[in-house]
C-alpha cells in the first residue's frame, strides 16, 4: 500500500476513534484490536493510593518554593481540575467484579497482611500438614513464615525477598541461602506463599464467574482462577474460597493437571493493615549466632567466586541494574577502587571511599558480607524502605537497604557507624548520576 | 488537557509537585503495567519515576512540551532498563497465567497474546496507543506529548493496529472477542 493511502487510513482510523465516521473493513478489525488492547489496560488506581504513592515520593520539603499570586494560583487549580476531570473516567474500572473487590480487600500498595494458615496435603501429598505463620508484603515480593507441624513444633522460617529466599531450620540450625526458589530441594511452591500466589493471579486475571456458597452457615463466594506457573514451572489452579463480607480468603485449593488436589490452605486469619504499623521485625529473619549458612546459585550450586578485579567508573556505569554509589567524591574522600566480583549466580560491585565501602549486589550475596549480615543490631526507616544494620564480627558496622534492581550494603569501622548510616541518603544510581 | 497556555501549564506543574503527581501517577503506572506485564512493578517504578521528578523538574526548560512528556520518557528508559534486567537475571518465582480451566481458556488466551503483543510495540507505536486509547487524549494533545505531528501520531496508532492484528493472525485468531 502507498504512503498516500496509509495517510488516509491513520486519518480515517483516527475519524473512527473520535466517532466521528464508521469504520468499516480492515479499519474496522484495527479499531477492535486496538479498543480490546486498550480496554485490557484501563484500570483504576484509587485516590488513596496515589495519595500514599505522593506522601511515599516527597522525600522532603523542597526548599525555597516560590509563592503564586492568588490569580495564577486559581489558574492551577483549575489546571488541575481540568486534568483530574480528564483522568477520573479512567479511574473505575468499567466492570466491578469479585476479584476486583477480593484483590481491593487484600490491601494496597501500602499494605502487608499477618497470617495464619493451615496447610493439608491433598490426596496423596507428599508433604505432612503444617501451620504457618507470618507476613506477606505484597508489594514488595516479601513473605516472612514460621512452619510449624501439627505438634507446634517449629520445622522452619523461611524469609523471601526479591526473589531470594533464606530458609532456616532450627532443628540443625543451619540456613540455606537461595539465588531462586528453584535452587532449594522442596521447590518454588514450599517457597512462596499461597496467599501471595493468589493476589498475583487475581492481578493478572480478568472477571470470572463467581458462584455464592455458604461455608459453616455463612456466605462466600467460589471462583477458579487460571493455572498459575512458578518459577520452576510447577503450576497450580487455584479454586478459592472467599468471604461475602470481608472478601479476604477462607480456603485455597491449589489443583494439579486433571483438577487433582495437590493442597488445601485453610487461612485461619488474614489481617491487612498499613505497612507503617506492622512490627518493625515483621520481614526480618534473624539468624542465631554460629548459624551455618550454605548460599546456593539459582541452578541449586553453591555459590562461588569466579573472578574479581577492579573496573572503571564507565565500565561501572554500564552494569545493569545499576551499582549505587556516592558520587566522585564523598566529603573529603575521593572515590578509589571499584572492583567487580563475578559469583556463580550473579556480580557485585564494590566501591571505597576512605574506610566507607558501598556494595551493590543482587540475588546473591557477596560471600563476604554474608556471614557477618546474620544478625541486625537494628532496623530504621530511610524513606519509604527499612534500613538494617549489622555488627560485623570485624569490629565494622554495615547498614544495608533494598533499592530498585537490588541491594546496597555501606561498611565502615565502628567508630563511622553514623557515616554509614548518614551516606544511605547520599546513595544514588551510578547509571543516572553522568 | 487543562486550560491556559502550555508555558503556564508547565510552569505550575514544574513548580507544583503535589499537582503534577496526582494529576498524572495514575496514568504512568497504567503505560508502566503494560510495559511491564505486572501492575505491581508499574507501582514501584511509577514511584521511582516521581522520585526522579521531585529532583528533575524545577530544572527543567521549556521545550514546547509539557511536564507530562519527560514523566513518559523517564517511564520508558526505567521500563526499559527493568526489562533489560531481567533479561540477564534468574526467573523470578512468579506467577503467570498461561491457562484457564473450563470454557475461559480461550479467551485468557486472547488476551494474554493480546497483552503480549501489546508489550513488544515500538515505544512510540506503545505510547501514541496508550494516550489515545487508553488514557483518551485527543490527538492533538497526544502529539504535543509525544513531540510530533498529529499526522504522524495518527500513523503510529495505525501502525500499532496493524501490529497486534497480525501478531493475534499469527496465532490464527482473526479479532478479539
Amino acid at each position: 500500500m502507498r504512503r498516500g493511502d496509509d495517510v488516509t487510513l491513520a486519518r480515517r482510523l483516527a475519524e473512527a476513534l473520535d466517532g466521528r465516521a464508521q469504520a468499516t473493513g480492515e479499519l474496522e478489525a484495527i479499531v477492535r484490536v486496538l479498543e480490546a488492547a486498550a480496554a485490557d489496560a484501563r484500570f483504576g488506581v484509587a485516590a488513596d493510593e496515589t495519595e500514599r504513592a505522593l506522601a511515599a515520593a516527597r522525600p522532603r520539603p523542597r526548599p525555597a518554593r516560590r509563592r503564586w499570586p492568588l490569580a495564577a494560583a486559581a489558574a492551577a487549580v483549575a489546571v488541575v481540575a481540568a486534568a483530574l476531570v480528564l483522568v477520573s473516567p479512567l479511574r473505575s474500572p468499567s466492570t466491578v467484579d469479585v476479584q476486583a473487590q477480593a484483590l481491593a480487600a487484600l490491601g494496597g500498595p501500602g499494605s502487608v497482611l499477618e497470617v495464619v494458615e493451615r496447610i493439608t496435603p491433598g490426596p496423596g501429598g507428599g508433604f505432612a500438614a503444617s501451620t504457618r505463620t507470618g507476613w506477606i508484603d505484597p508489594a514488595r515480593n516479601r513473605a516472612l513464615w514460621t512452619q510449624s507441624t501439627a505438634a507446634g513444633t517449629a520445622v522452619d522460617q523461611t524469609l523471601v525477598e526479591r526473589g531470594r529466599v533464606t530458609r532456616y531450620d532450627p532443628a540443625t540450625h543451619s540456613a540455606v541461602v537461595a539465588a531462586s526458589c528453584t535452587a532449594l530441594a522442596t521447590g518454588c511452591a514450599s517457597a512462596v506463599d499461597p496467599i501471595a500466589v493468589y493476589r498475583a493471579a487475581l492481578l493478572r486475571v480478568a472477571s470470572t464467574s463467581a458462584r455464592t456458597v455458604t461455608v459453616h452457615g455463612r456466605s462466600a463466594y467460589r471462583f477458579s482462577l487460571p493455572v498459575t506457573r512458578l518459577a520452576d514451572a510447577t503450576r497450580v489452579a487455584q479454586v478459592v474460597t472467599i468471604d461475602a463480607r470481608t472478601l479476604l480468603p477462607q480456603r485455597i485449593v491449589w489443583q494439579a493437571g486433571g483438577k487433582r488436589t495437590i493442597a488445601v490452605i485453610d487461612v485461619r486469619s488474614a489481617t491487612v493493615m498499613g505497612r507503617d504499623r506492622a512490627p518493625s521485625d515483621a520481614f526480618s529473619l534473624a539468624l542465631p549466632p554460629g548459624t551455618a549458612i550454605t548460599q546456593l546459585a539459582a541452578s541449586g550450586q553453591p555459590v562461588r567466586l569466579l573472578a574479581a578485579g577492579r573496573i572503571s567508573v564507565a565500565q561501572a556505569r554500564a552494569l545493569r541494574p545499576p551499582p549505587y554509589w556516592l558520587g566522585r567524591r564523598d566529603g573529603r574522600f575521593p572515590l578509589g577502587q571499584v572492583t567487580r566480583y563475578r559469583y556463580t549466580g550473579g556480580d557485585a560491585l564494590m566501591l571505597r571511599y576512605g574506610s566507607l565501602r558501598v556494595w551493590s549486589y543482587g540475588r546473591v550475596v557477596p560471600p563476604a558480607l554474608l556471614a557477618n549480615l546474620a544478625v541486625p543490631v537494628k532496623q530504621f526507616p530511610v524513606g519509604a524502605r527499612t534500613a538494617r544494620l549489622y555488627a560485623t564480627a570485624g569490629g565494622m558496622f554495615a547498614v544495608e537497604v533494598d533499592r530498585p534492581g537490588g541491594t546496597v550494603v555501606v561498611i565502615a569501622p565502628a567508630i563511622l557507624s553514623s557515616a554509614a548510616i548518614n551516606a544511605l541518603a547520599r546513595l544514588r544510581p551510578l547509571a543516572a548520576a553522568g | 488537557m487543562a486550560e491556559g497556555t502550555p508555558e503556564a501549564r508547565f510552569r505550575h506543574e514544574q513548580h507544583d509537585f503535589d499537582a503534577l503527581f496526582r494529576a498524572h501517577h495514575a496514568e504512568i503506572v497504567r503505560y508502566l503495567a503494560v510495559r511491564l506485564g505486572s501492575r505491581e512493578e508499574a507501582r514501584d517504578v511509577a514511584a521511582e519515576v516521581f522520585v526522579e521528578a521531585w529532583r528533575r523538574t524545577p530544572s527543567l526548560r521549556y521545550r514546547g512540551r509539557p511536564v507530562l512528556a519527560w514523566l513518559y520518557r523517564v517511564a520508558a528508559n526505567m521500563a526499559a532498563d527493568r526489562m533489560s534486567a531481567r533479561r540477564r537475571e534468574p526467573v523470578v518465582a512468579e506467577a503467570r497465567d498461561t491457562a484457564a480451566p473450563g470454557d475461559e481458556a480461550e479467551a485468557v488466551l486472547e488476551r494474554d497474546l493480546l497483552r503480549r503483543a501489546v508489550a513488544t510495540l515500538p515505544p512510540d507505536h506503545a505510547l501514541a496507543v496508550h494516550l489515545r486509547l487508553v488514557e483518551g487524549y485527543p490527538f492533538a494533545d497526544v502529539a504535543r506529548v509525544m513531540g510530533r505531528s498529529v499526522g504522524a501520531c495518527q500513523m503510529l496508532v495505525l501502525r500499532a493496529g496493524r501490529e497486534l492484528r497480525e501478531a493475534l493472525e499469527r496465532e490464527g485468531i482473526d479479532a478479539p472477542r
